[in-house]
């Protein structure tokens, strides 16, 4: 099957720190294959469909073809072997800046939110009036919120604060952790197919 | 935490289980979930095998731990004669 | 190779090996018996025991593996003589510590409890670093404070490099406590390189 892969600057991977065969001139790169060698991965490769990118997020991303049996796990699937097909140049610096920025946006809906449960409407209005990640942990910062809603906005400031940063995949972890502190296990899981949605489409994936 | 994860303060815990390979499958993928958005734990656990690996050279000081010079004599006299006696039968 | 040199008599060789191990056998000695001299006395017994056992030595495992198996065997013996209670039983009140001290992490509350609150500065190359006559005495002096259990088990696999399973044999350990055990020694030594870099940069 295809699915994806996300390695570090230079074809690495992100635990193993293994050099992945490059395609090359329109061919894919060679087929690794896990063979119980542990400087690649205990005993298969490993992958992303769409719904599992938000977890991986890393440099590159590249689009591989995986053979054998697969297992799919809670977020990865699982092959004895596999190669990459292309990279998916959409995947840059950029893009995950504004990847980084839409869930900043998000962490600080939720914390309005969170807010407006608390029954301070008038923060939760001013907070969402921030749009760069920059105001919202301004506003966050400047604000004083219930106790109740206390925990969720200094979480929408450290969303915003990582996205300053580019870190991409904290800023994914906190939107979803900020969705489930407003509503619970489920909001969570909502909150990452949102962001699968987002580079699906914003990368033109194939689900 | 709301669902399941593995939080900085556990993975403090398993980071010799991980350099082991000593994981069981669900343990790990909480753990490579975790590591993948964390590098304050990846700096831990570069920390944990760097320390592994640099206490072999620090112990690595040749004859100041050897035996004292008396109790080295004695320890060669007794190869001495073992070795001069021939082995037995 | 150096067990032909030894069976060949080769005194050179002797002092060699002596000089190799005799600091390693006597801090895993040392986790079975009550002080450093009865350790100290175990470790010539197994000196002694290995000259007479050098030529039925079958090389089913490695002279290293040897060395430490006759070891073990003396040191346990010593330490039942000694009555003292077997030390790898069970876990002890050192290792059911948490490696890393509750405050480093964010507490119940806080926005991310479970995180670190203070969280490792990443090293800047370390190996070099620690390759200095301070860095070792430090190193070695953090081993020296660590119980007796923790600096045999980190002796043995990390500064002598034998694998899991054959710890787990010489010293009668679950694979699981041995693992403990480890992570524990190491940890706290990791603290130490930390605190060691820490002043560094102070």
């Amino acid at each position: 099957m295809i699915a994806y892969k996300f390695l570090c600057a230079g074809g690495l991977g992100p635990f193993s720190r293994y050099a992945w065969p490059l395609p090359r001139a329109e061919r894919p790169g060679a087929w690794v294959i896990a063979a119980g060698d542990a400087t690649l991965c205990a005993t298969a490769v490993h992958g992303c469909r769409v719904a599992d990118l938000p977890w991986w997020l890393q440099d590159e991303l590249w689009e591989a073809e995986f053979d054998g049996a697969i297992a799919t796990g809670r977020h990865k699937i699982s092959a004895p072997r596999a190669r990459l097909v292309r990279r998916v140049e959409g995947w840059d610096a950029g893009c995950e800046q504004r990847f980084a920025d839409a869930c900043a946006r998000r962490a600080r809906d939720h914390a309005a939110t969170a807010l407006e449960r608390a029954g301070d409407s008038r923060s939760a209005t001013a907070l969402r009036e921030r749009a760069t990640p920059v105001d919202i942990v301004r506003a966050t910062r400047e604000l004083d919120p219930p106790e109740t809603a206390r925990v969720t906005v200094a979480m929408a400031g450290d969303g915003a604060t990582r996205a300053r940063n580019g870190h991409a995949i904290v800023a994914a972890y906190i939107a979803a952790q900020t969705a489930a502190r407003v509503g619970g296990p489920d909001a969570a899981g909502a909150e990452r197919a949102w962001q699968s949605g987002w580079l699906g489409s914003e990368l033109r994936l194939r689900s | 935490m709301s669902f399941d994860e593995i939080v900085c303060r556990e993975f403090a815990e398993l980071a010799t289980d991980y350099l082991d390979g000593a994981m069981p499958e669900p343990t790990l993928e909480l753990v490579e979930e975790h590591l993948a958005m964390c590098d304050w734990c990846r700096d831990y656990l570069h920390q944990i095998r760097t320390t592994a690996e640099v206490v072999a050279d620090a112990e690595d000081d040749g004859p100041r731990f050897a035996p004292a010079e008396p109790v080295m004599q004695q320890l060669v006299g007794a190869f001495r004669r073992r070795r001069q006696g021939g082995p037995p039968g | 190779m150096l067990l032909d040199a030894l069976r060949a008599g080769d005194e050179d060789a002797f002092v060699a090996l002596v000089t190799r191990y005799h600091a390693s056998l006597k801090r895993v000695a040392r986790a079975y018996v009550s002080t450093d001299a009865v350790a100290e006395e175990v470790v010539q017994e197994t000196w002694l025991a290995v000259v007479d056992g050098l030529d039925r030595f079958e090389q089913r495992a490695t002279l290293k593996t040897w060395l430490f198996h006759i070891l073990a065997n003396k040191a346990k013996t010593r330490g039942v003589r000694e009555r003292r209670s077997v030390p790898f039983a069970s876990l002890g009140p050192a290792d059911a510590q948490p490696s890393v001290p509750p405050d480093r992490f964010q507490a119940e509350g806080d926005a991310w409890p479970g995180h670190w609150a203070v969280p490792p500065r990443p090293w800047e190359d370390p190996e070099r670093r620690l390759q200095s006559l301070e860095a070792r005495e430090r190193l070695r002096a953090a081993i020296g404070a660590l119980p007796e259990t923790q600096q045999a088990v980190l002796t043995l696999r990390d500064v002598e490099g034998l694998e899991a399973d054959e710890v787990c044999m010489l010293l009668d350990l679950s694979a699981g406590n041995q693992r403990v055990i480890l992570h524990r020694a190491r940890a706290r030594v990791r603290a130490e390189v930390e605190r060691y870099f820490e002043e560094e940069l102070a």
